[in-house]
Order: structure tokens, then C-alpha cells, then sequence
């Protein structure tokens, strides 16, 4: 038995000997040096709050003066809480049955209007949340994101089928038609994979904004895809840690992608960018999570700020709401931080 | 102890036929298992090896576990490579940057939780059967030692 337990013990450490190698052997980030510095605002952060809801839902979808609202898993259902975080009201929409509309769909409110977008459905549902009344749309396009800008046009993110770039489009329901393209990144094969970032629509200065998740790019356009401007963000990622690989019909990652931004929002005259690499003035990998800051107006870099990170439950999506308050929805939980003034750093 | 060897044969049957379907399932689709492989953020710099030595590596194990005077050996091997599975799912969940999918088979089917629960419990499975073997059945190799 003595010698039994001595064998299980030296297997024991035999493995975990090969993990540790495997893990110090990866090409995790922030290993070593990214060759940039941070600029940190003092105290940020004024307070926070936490939800008395646990977190159900898949994103948060929108918000007014009185309410946020999240959308979940099921696109029939949005939920709507006040900005106390206490209770939680859902409202069940009266959506028409569409084939294939989960998991790939984007819910955007902007009350009493809403808007569903179903990428795999290649179907957008434009509804009014007061008549609980909607209609849907077929789209003759292939698209993984979109957002409307009001009206019955949508800007969408899709992708030249025969070459694999990337493309934005400005697509009328009504009439059936693209109306206008935008090829950010050119004739750049599998853009649409190694580009591949966030696209959110800021209400308040009528931008679309676009970050790419494995590079350092920021690209701002109007409602008629006119590009505002390129920006990068301050990590010096310039070409896409990700690399693309053609399977059959499909197309996936060739090789484990390397997060640079994760999850971006905006206020109007920020943007937001939640950020994944470690500044080289910074000490502590678990100081908390990256938030940079750019100019709304020109991409500049304005500065950063920590939102901490809580025991293991990670941060998955941002919303900046009215006033100075940016909302962070966890895996288990959601959030509400106060921000000090920012408006000495816009210029 | 009669319960002993009849739990210790179960045992042992489970690990051929689990190693027998990961292993043949790897090589039938060898190419998938290989890319997958290469998406993996700890191990594709050695796909290449991987992809071959993983499936033989489960066949060897199982052919071991056939016979009565390997099958100690083919169990402290069962319970070493399910350490490295469970440990190497362990650190896949809470931190890898990214998550892909390289199992075999039927347990491509399970989501990555449930792939861990069933990693832990084949892994207990094996430390119960070697510590219910009672006397070691491979001294041929080991050194001779007075007793």
C-alpha cells in the first residue's frame, strides 16, 4: 500500500509538472512586455452598486432616462429594471416564429422602438415595445451584427462570400436593398475573421463605432458610412493576433486568437474600450480590468481606468448610461459605477 | 477478496472501451483532431505530435489493461493520463484565453463542465481500482528488492 501511495503521489506531481510546462510554454498575453504605458485618471471611480438581480441575460440592449433594459437568451424576452438595480420587469414581446433567429441576434432598444437582428435568420424584426407590435424582414445578405440608426435602414457587419473580406453595409428593409458598402479594411482576405471586433452605434454624437478584437484598430463612420476617422488604441498590436482557417463550407480560427479589446461602449464623447494587454508601467495582472478612453471626436487617447474584478466572475459586457454612470454585467452579476467628471479630459 | 478483483475487472473494462473509442476515434478523423489541436493555446506548438502520440498512447494503455500482468501498469497509466486530462481541462476553464473543442467522439457532444465531471470521475475510478489491487503485479519491472 506504502509503495502504491508513493507512485500515485510521484504520478501526481508528474502531471501536474507537464501542465505547468504546457502553461508556461503558451502564448498566453501579457507574459512579458507590450511595449506601451498607460495613463491613469485618479480615483475614477465616485461608488458602485450592485444589482439585487442576479445576472440571467445576454447583453444589456438599451436604456432611457428611466430604465435600462437587458435582452437574454430567448429573443421574445427583454428585461427592464430601474436605474436603483432592485427590481426587474420582463416584458414579453409578441415576435413571429423565426427559423434559426437563436443564438445569433442582437436585441437594441431605444424605447418605445426595438430592434432584432438575426444573422444566421438573415431576418430583422423592427417592433414598437408600447403596441407590442412587430414585423419582420427578410435581408438577401449574409450579416453578424446590425444596428439601425433609426428608420427602416440598418447598418450591418457581412462578408464578401467569395473572397472572405469584410464589409459594412447600409441596408434598407423596406425597399430590399443595400444602399451603400464600406470595406474597411480593403481586399484583405479573412478581414472578416482576423478583423472581427465590436460595432456599436453611439446615440448621442450619431457614430458608429468599430474596434477590432485581436489588433489595434478604430474606425468610426456616419449613418451613410461615410468614415469619420482611423484611430488605433494604445496597445501596439498593429497586425491581428488570429489567423483564419477554411474548413468545408465554413471558416474558423486556425489558431487560438489573442484578445487585444474585448467589449467597447461610448457616452457621446468617449469611447470606452475594455481592454485585454498590460500596459508596461503596470505592476499587478490582477489590478483590475483595462478601461482606455478615446476621444469620441478623433480617436485620441484620453486615458485609463480600473473596474475591479470580483472573485473569478468575469466581465462580459459594458454599457455607459446617462450622466457618468457605466454599467458592468458579469457572468453571475451586474454592477453600477458613479465616475468622477470626465469632461476635463474631452477636448 | 473477490469483490476486489471483480470491482478492479469492471474498472478496467470501462478504461478499454474508453480508451479503445478515443483512441480509434482520434485516428479515423485524424485531420480534425490535429487542427483542433493546433487551436489549442497550450499545446499547438506540438499538434503534429499530439495527434499521433495521444490515440496510440490510449491503445497501448488499453491493450495493457487486457492482460492480468499489465493490467496494474495499464491502470497507474490510466490514472496519469486522466490527471493530465482533468488537469489540463481544469486550466482550459479558468484560464485559457481561448476555449476550443478537441475531444473524441461522443464526449464532443459534452460541453466543457460536464467534460471535467467526467474526467474526475474516471480519474477516482482508476486511483480506486490501483488502490484495490493490494500487491503490485509488475515486479519483473522493477528492481528485485529483499522483502
Amino acid at each position: 500500500m506504502k509503495k502504491q501511495l508513493i507512485i500515485i503521489g510521484i504520478l501526481f506531481m508528474a502531471a501536474a509538472g507537464v501542465l505547468m510546462a504546457l502553461n508556461l510554454a503558451s502564448d498566453a498575453p501579457n507574459k512579458g512586455k507590450n511595449g506601451f504605458n498607460r495613463k491613469f485618471i485618479s480615483d475614477a471611480i465616485v461608488s458602485s452598486e450592485k444589482a439585487a438581480y442576479k445576472n440571467i441575460f445576454m447583453t444589456i440592449c438599451g436604456w432611457d432616462d428611466k430604465y435600462i433594459y437587458y435582452s437574454c437568451m430567448v429573443p421574445g424576452r427583454i428585461y427592464r429594471s430601474g436605474y436603483d438595480m432592485k427590481a426587474l420587469d420582463t416584458l414579453k414581446l409578441d415576435l413571429p416564429e423565426i427559423h434559426k433567429l437563436v443564438p445569433l441576434f442582437n436585441t437594441f432598444v431605444n424605447y418605445p422602438d426595438i430592434s432584432i437582428t438575426g444573422g444566421n435568420a438573415r431576418v430583422v424584426i423592427i417592433g414598437d415595445l408600447r403596441q407590442n407590435t412587430y414585423k419582420a424582414y427578410n435581408v438577401d445578405t449574409l450579416f453578424s451584427a446590425g444596428f439601425t440608426s433609426g428608420g427602416s435602414s440598418f447598418v450591418m457587419k457581412t462578408i464578401n462570400k467569395e473572397k472572405f473580406y469584410m464589409a459594412f453595409v447600409k441596408y434598407d428593409t423596406a425597399q430590399k436593398h443595400v444602399s451603400t458598402i464600406l470595406e474597411p479594411f480593403g481586399d484583405l482576405p479573412d478581414a472578416f475573421f482576423n478583423y472581427d471586433g465590436k460595432l456599436i452605434y453611439d446615440q448621442l454624437s450619431g457614430k458608429y463605432v468599430y474596434v477590432t478584437f485581436y489588433g489595434n484598430s478604430i474606425i468610426t463612420f456616419d449613418t451613410s458610412l461615410n468614415v469619420d476617422y482611423r484611430a488605433r488604441t494604445i496597445d501596439t498590436i498593429n497586425n491581428p493576433l488570429s489567423s483564419a482557417a477554411h474548413l468545408g463550407n465554413g471558416i474558423t480560427h486556425g489558431a487560438p486568437p489573442v484578445h487585444v479589446n474585448n467589449e467597447i461602449t461610448s457616452d457621446g464623447k468617449f469611447i470606452y474600450v475594455y481592454a485585454n494587454l498590460q500596459a508596461d508601467n503596470e505592476q499587478d495582472d490582477n489590478a483590475g480590468y483595462h478601461i482606455d478612453l478615446y476621444q469620441i471626436t478623433d480617436g485620441q487617447y484620453s486615458g485609463s481606468f480600473y473596474l475591479p474584478k470580483h472573485n473569478a466572475d468575469p466581465l462580459v459586457a459594458l454599457k455607459h448610461l446617462k450622466g457618468n454612470t457605466l454599467l458592468a454585467l458579469h457572468k453571475k452579476q451586474v454592477i453600477k459605477y458613479t465616475l468622477k467628471d470626465l469632461a476635463a479630459l474631452s477636448k | 477478496m473477490r469483490w476486489k478483483r471483480i470491482s478492479i475487472e469492471i474498472i478496467s473494462i470501462l478504461f478499454i472501451v474508453l480508451w479503445v473509442y478515443a483512441g480509434l476515434s482520434k485516428l479515423f478523423d485524424y485531420q480534425n483532431f490535429k487542427f483542433q489541436l493546433g487551436r489549442s493555446p497550450y499545446v499547438q506548438h506540438m499538434a503534429g505530435f499530439v495527434a499521433v502520440a495521444l490515440p496510440l498512447g490510449e491503445l497501448i494503455i488499453a491493450v495493457l489493461l487486457v492482460f492480468t500482468r499489465t493490467r496494474l501498469l495499464g491502470l497507474y497509466l490510466s490514472f496519469f493520463t486522466m490527471l493530465l486530462f482533468t488537469g489540463y481541462i481544469y486550466i482550459m476553464l479558468h484560464y485559457s484565453y481561448f476555449i476550443p473543442c478537441s475531444c473524441g467522439g461522443i464526449l464532443s457532444e459534452m460541453g466543457w463542465d460536464t467534460h471535467l465531471v467526467f474526467n474526475v470521475v474516471f480519474t477516482i475510478l482508476a486511483l480506486v481500482a490501483i488502490l484495490l489491487s493490494g500487491k503490485l503485479y509488475f515486479r519483473k519491472f522493477l528492481p528485485q528488492t529483499a522483502s
